[in-house]
């Protein structure tokens, strides 16, 4: 009885406890890997950059106001830091049903107009969404290659100032990839902003 | 009584008539222009200070702080049931803070204009603080940044509750009430 009552115990709490919600990442935590459609609609995948030391992943969409103010400065980043090793990937984790402008015909569509010259990848199961955590768009995740494995460095906004680029006094994501590439531990390594929902799929 | 006579009082009390006419016409101008003059709803600009003071009142208000913008549809889709939750609790002392996170430059041609069309008397205020960072934590540590989100607060009865993401009126009773 003793031996029914602890296999029990033992079986539920592994099961029980593979049932907890993934917070997503922390800084630190060791990044997977994932394979997702760009817009040209090939497949991408972060191995597929031999050159690259790192990534600025950027989970954002086309109809957030917050992502739209932001996509020239995104640009801006994979301009800067693409040659230096660290190109941006752009995910977009949204469901359409609920956003129909972010659909994959969305993406193409102003991945085109505004001539974006990294990844835009659709994350149409949302699982790398949920896996890294991301809470709203726009929102970044910088990693580091580190032997094989990829490190998260940064988590947050990309500077603090939304509406005016001009007013900006903190570039979170420059200063965190500069400091990364000057072997430097990133000192401010997690921010928030002021973003959209994800739109996740209704059960 | 003369012909004359008659014709007389006639046009008297026809001129009186007429002078009272002229007079009516003028109401609804007058109405119309009393109604221009009735002040309509506009947002208040505000910084986080006036935010932090609501967090530190130490009156019996339940205030229901509410963020939101005039673009975010899950926002404006929970806006009549949170409106719907202060009218229907005024003797509760309860007040809704409608705070928009619309751009500051957006201010009259999103945010008021939303306001006077949808004919929102509810307390609405602009939070100008383009910082995010510097104040998200302030209202709850556990707020990833996405709109909508709601802190409901009563510091007389220790009430400080969080919730991220779309709420109706039976989570917002739960919330304020439970």
């Amino acid at each position: 009885m003793k031996k029914l009552i602890a296999l029990f115990s033992i079986v539920s709490f592994v099961t029980l406890s593979s049932f907890k919600p993934n917070p997503g990442y922390e800084v630190g935590d060791k990044a997977k890997e994932f394979k997702l459609k760009n817009v040209d609609g090939k497949m991408v995948s972060l191995s597929d950059f031999n050159e690259a030391k790192g990534f600025i992943v950027i989970f954002t969409c086309n109809h957030c106001p917050f992502s739209v103010a932001y996509e020239d400065r995104i640009i801006s980043l994979h301009k800067k830091y693409e040659p230096k090793g660290f190109p941006v990937i752009a995910i977009n984790p949204n469901d359409k049903s609920i956003e129909p402008e972010d659909s994959f015909e969305g993406m193409v569509k102003r991945a085109k107009e505004k001539n974006f010259p990294f990844p835009y990848l659709y994350d149409e199961s949302q699982y790398y969404a949920k896996e890294y955590g991301a809470a709203r768009t726009p929102h970044v995740f910088v990693l580091k290659k580190d032997a094989k494995d990829l490190k998260v460095e940064y988590i947050g906004a990309i500077d603090n100032n939304t509406q005016d680029e001009s007013s900006v006094t903190k570039k979170y994501v420059e200063d965190a990839v500069d400091e990364i590439l000057a072997g430097k531990k990133v000192t401010t390594n997690f921010t928030k902003a002021i973003g959209c929902t994800i739109k996740w799929k209704r059960s | 009584m003369p012909l004359s006579r008659y014709s007389e009082i006639f046009q008297n009390r026809f001129a009186f008539f007429e002078s009272m006419v002229k007079k009516i016409r003028v109401l609804p101008i007058a109405l119309l222009m009393l109604s221009c003059n009735t002040p309509v709803p506009k947002a208040e600009a505000v910084k986080f200070a006036y935010l932090q003071s609501l967090m530190n009142s130490d009156n019996d208000t339940t205030y229901v702080i509410n963020f939101w913008a005039t673009w975010c549809k899950p926002c404006v889709k929970e806006l009549p049931e949170l409106i719907k939750f202060e009218n229907e609790n005024k003797n509760e002392k309860v007040k809704l803070i409608l705070v928009s996170l619309d751009f500051k430059r957006d201010m009259d041609s999103l945010l008021n204009k939303f306001i006077s069309n949808k004919k929102i008397s509810s307390t609405v205020v602009l939070l100008d603080e383009p910082d995010y960072d510097s104040w998200i934590d302030k209202i709850s540590s556990e707020w990833g940044g996405a709109i909508p989100a709601t802190l409901v607060l009563n510091n007389k009865k220790n009430l400080r509750k969080f919730h991220e993401g779309e709420l109706n009126y039976e989570e917002l009773n739960q919330l304020a009430f439970n």
